[in-house]
């Protein structure tokens, strides 16, 4: 055998998922057969540096504080963006599998792209997802008053339930609760990591009770709308919340976590103020790592001790600092 | 040579001949990467030497060079980038080919990945002829379709 065409549509289609996005549309113009072997692609990842090019990475540089005004680098963001979806949105439009395994997106995105994300997501929905990773970005600061956030709604998956769907990660959106309260799609979730998301604690105490598989949660830097909400669930195993926080008046307040009853909770991870108010009902629980500013009595932490299965505790604690791994 | 019935095949050398007749030893712990060879050895015995007809003599030191590094645990970035720094374009898709023939993954994904790289920014001719494809689009329909990915043309390097 002499000649690359001659090996069989799955190795073509192996040295396929290494090209990138702009190499893989040229691809489908040498023939039929190779227009028809990208619809093999099961992951697709679109990031500014794949889908825009090296070339145009001084884009990029609009970000970084230079010489040009602030209005000028932000036009000049919103074109570049508006170049990234336009893409992205050709290479959807002419795929064709009929299956798809993970969908990642990442770009400097606002409400203004909220259709177009609302399209893509349905668009991987629709080919059964099992992983999305939705990390957005936030236009510069100092254009931020301009900019809402993308609004992510579940009533997108009202057909499907979207059933297929195991791990979804969001940054940068706000995340609506379903109109139907009872409603909850991706009943199969495994993983859910919201970041830097604003978003009602309900939801979040929903989907605890509603996925019954559910077995990782992150709340990193995210806003809830008055509280902290109670994490109870039978299945999670790992959870991290850091940095989480209300917003009363124009003034941010951090919230802590004051309910954990997880009984197969492993591994815990938290970032916050204080673990004063915490009540937990952790029972497997092995590993602790926590990071607080405020410390009145250190003996609270007593509370820990309780726990039976503990091996690792780390506890960084900023008005002094001492770290603690004992097994 | 000794009818040993040897359990433990580390220090075996296993004798390969190409498909231009020469005769090529390595090691069984690599021959063992190569499931195209492996299974050659399973059916003729590893006393034989094992005929291999779609491999030649230009290609076949390279590949056991590879995977006497491998089952070193040698095989570093550095030693990767080195392997095909001297290839061009053509003696890495012989490269591939061979590898895909004798079933030795590492060698096969390692290589995949590089052919990808060294595509990007050439033209479809280009790509056309390395792949060997033959174009069924009529002119109509492939103008359609570059005028449609316009963006993914941009910044095409000269065909060497």
């Amino acid at each position: 055998m002499d000649c690359i065409s001659e090996l069989p549509d799955e190795i073509l289609s192996y040295i396929q998922t290494m090209l990138s996005i702009k190499d893989l549309l040229k691809t489908s113009v040498l023939s039929k057969r190779w227009r028809n072997l990208w619809a093999l692609r099961r992951d697709l990842h679109f990031d500014i540096f794949h889908v825009l090019g090296s070339s145009e990475e001084e884009l990029l540089q609009t970000v970084i504080p230079t010489s040009s005004s602030t209005i000028e680098r932000c036009v000049r963001l919103d074109i570049g963006m508006s170049e990234f979806v336009k893409r992205v949105d050709q290479f959807l439009n002419n795929f064709q599998g009929t299956k798809i395994n993970s969908f990642f997106a990442s770009f400097y995105s606002y409400d203004k792209h909220s259709n177009i994300i609302d399209q893509w997501i349905s668009f991987a929905i629709a080919r059964g997802v099992e992983t999305i990773n939705l990390l957005l970005l936030p236009m510069p600061e100092t254009c931020a008053t301009r900019y809402k956030q993308y609004k992510f709604a579940f009533d997108l998956f009202s057909e499907t339930n979207a059933s297929t769907l195991k791990h979804l990660h969001l940054e940068h959106c706000l995340v609506c609760h379903p109109t139907n309260r009872d409603y909850i799609p991706f009943q199969n979730l495994r993983f859910l990591s919201l970041e830097r998301t604003k978003l009602d604690e309900m939801f979040i105490e929903s989907v605890l009770s509603n996925c019954r598989w559910l077995e990782e949660l992150h709340l990193v830097l995210c806003e809830f709308r008055s509280s902290m909400p109670k994490i109870v669930s039978s299945s999670l195993i790992h959870l991290k919340v850091a940095g989480c926080y209300v917003v009363s008046g124009y003034v941010q307040m951090q919230i802590e976590l004051s309910s954990i009853d997880c009984l197969k909770l492993t591994s815990l991870e938290y970032h916050g103020y204080s673990l004063d108010t915490l009540k937990i009902n952790t029972p497997l629980l092995k590993s602790i790592r926590c990071t607080v500013f405020y410390c009145e009595d250190p003996n609270q932490y007593g509370l820990f001790a309780t726990l039976p299965q503990l091996e690792i505790m780390q506890l960084d604690i900023y008005s002094m600092v001492s770290h603690k791994v004992f097994d | 040579m000794a009818q040993e019935a040897s359990s433990s095949t580390s220090s075996k050398t296993i004798s390969l001949k190409t498909g231009d007749g020469e005769i090529f030893e390595i090691e069984a712990s690599a021959a063992k990467q190569m499931k195209t060879v492996q299974r050659l050895i399973d059916d003729l015995g590893d006393d034989i030497t094992i005929p291999l007809h779609n491999v030649f003599s230009k290609e076949l030191p390279k590949i056991i060079e590879y995977y006497k590094k491998d089952i070193t645990g040698e095989i570093t970035k550095d030693f990767e980038a080195e392997f095909v720094k001297d290839l061009n374009d053509d003696e890495v898709k012989v490269l591939f080919l061979a590898a895909n023939y004798l079933d030795a993954n590492k060698l096969f994904e390692f290589l995949s990945q590089n052919i990808a790289d060294r595509l990007e920014s050439k033209s479809v001719e280009y790509v056309r002829k390395y792949f060997g494809v033959e174009n069924d689009f009529t002119p109509e329909e492939e103008s359609k379709l570059r005028e449609e990915r316009a963006w993914s043309f941009r910044g095409i390097k000269e065909d060497e």
